[in-house]
């Protein structure tokens, strides 16, 4: 739990709530802010455009619901957020559990880090979905909805080899959709001259539904639910599932990089 | 040409290329690197979207992807104006040029990092393998591109 200084008239902040409270009854211009999120940034994060995309995200209702988990005092898990290498070059983030003891740990690959502004926020979303299965997972406390959950990510574990598959099919048919919206919420967040733009040029119409659902889809190729709908055949000149989703995908890599 | 011989011409020309390798060029000599894109390739889609190209590349596993994009001035796109140029004999001996379907992930890796640094251009199949291949003016259609390697999430 932090505080977060809007006017800063003293040397050193406060660092809780009750204390930022009292520094206000003595006259202290200050704006007392929880900060829910149990989410610590490391130095390599903080500042970076990640971090201003992550900012934005922390204020779709979607994303506070993904990273609910984590938030309070006592959380049993907390996540920090780092950008580097990751295990695998060609990989555009990596979430690690590394034990119940430990913080998950979640790296954006700072190579990929180039890419257009929602695609940073759909890697971003998709790690923290990653976070949030190893938490629902893991937790010693599971509320009725995490042992359903439990129940359900069960058969996914006896279905498929790798956890990284396990969580991937289990994300292909629970979570695109969520992912989808949150995406779509924080679009024009990021930079709402680009959104107008980008939107201008690909989408005159406005930016349908799909588009975010499309941009959510990738990185889950491969799954049962992708080679399902992969293989759904249209007539021209209606789109099939497929080119409606690489379309998408190829116009997202052209949006802008900024988040202002 | 028949086929055998545009086959065996193939041949010859991607044995040249195997001799080199995806590097860096630091001698200041500002070496092209020439992607020859063969439409025809079962790993190779190419698309035409909003005045651009867009060429997609797959490979055994289904996360990961190459991705080339050539976005001409026209498009007035905010950050990319890519060239379209002409290539004799002469400038395609002084650059690499490397058969995209002979690439694997890790190559187009490399080749997203050299974007930021370097020019990449594309050169079609049926361009760079017409029949006026060994005609000595021939100039070939090189595509300034955009290179992305997509890996697993």
């Amino acid at each position: 739990m932090g505080i977060e200084e809007k006017s800063r008239k003293v040397k050193s902040g406060p660092t809780t709530l009750e204390d930022c409270g009292f520094l206000q009854m003595m006259g202290y211009d200050l704006e007392c802010v929880i900060d829910l999120f149990e989410i610590k940034k490391d130095s390599t994060f903080i500042g970076t455009t990640a971090d201003c995309i992550y900012e934005k995200l922390k204020s779709i209702d979607g994303f506070k619901d993904l990273a609910s988990g984590f938030e309070g005092l006592g959380t049993e898990f907390d996540v920090i957020l780092k950008i580097g290498a990751t295990q695998n070059a060609s990989a555009n983030g990596q979430a690690w559990w590394r034990g119940s003891n430990q913080p998950i740990e979640i790296t954006f690959n700072e190579i990929k880090m180039n890419r257009s502004a929602l695609e940073v926020a759909r890697t971003i979303v998709h790690e923290m979905v990653h976070a949030e299965l190893y938490r629902a997972i893991n937790t010693t406390n599971p509320t009725e909805k995490e042992l359903d959950f439990r129940e359900t990510f069960n058969t996914y574990v006896m279905m498929y080899r790798g956890s990284a598959d396990q969580q991937h099919n289990l994300m292909a048919d629970e979570w695109v959709t969520k992912m989808g919206e949150i995406l779509k919420d924080v679009h024009q967040m990021l930079d709402s001259d680009g959104y107008n733009t980008f939107k201008n040029v690909y989408y005159p119409n406005g930016i349908p539904d799909h588009f975010y659902k499309s941009v959510a889809w990738d990185g889950l190729q491969g799954t049962i639910a992708w080679n399902l709908m992969k293989n759904i055949t249209t007539t021209p000149p209606i789109k099939s599932p497929l080119e409606i989703i690489t379309q998408d995908i190829d116009n997202v890599k052209r949006g802008r990089k900024n988040c202002l | 040409m028949t086929n055998i011989s545009n086959i065996l011409l193939s041949l010859l020309v991607s044995l040249i290329s195997l001799g080199s390798f995806i590097s860096e060029d630091c001698s200041g000599n500002n070496e092209k690197i020439i992607l020859i894109v063969n439409k025809d390739s079962k790993r190779i889609d190419v698309y035409d979207r909003n005045g651009s190209t867009s060429v997609w590349v797959s490979f055994g596993s289904p996360n990961l992807r190459a991705n080339l994009f050539h976005i001409p001035p026209e498009v007035n796109h905010w950050e990319y104006s890519h060239e379209k140029v002409e290539v004799g004999h002469l400038d395609l001996a002084k650059s690499q040029v490397l058969f995209a379907e002979n690439l694997d992930f890790m190559d187009w890796g490399d080749l997203e990092q050299l974007g930021k640094k370097q020019k990449i251009y594309m050169i079609l199949y049926e361009d760079y393998m017409s029949k006026e291949r060994f005609v000595w003016n021939k100039k070939f259609t090189a595509y300034e591109v955009w290179v992305t390697a997509d890996g697993p999430i």
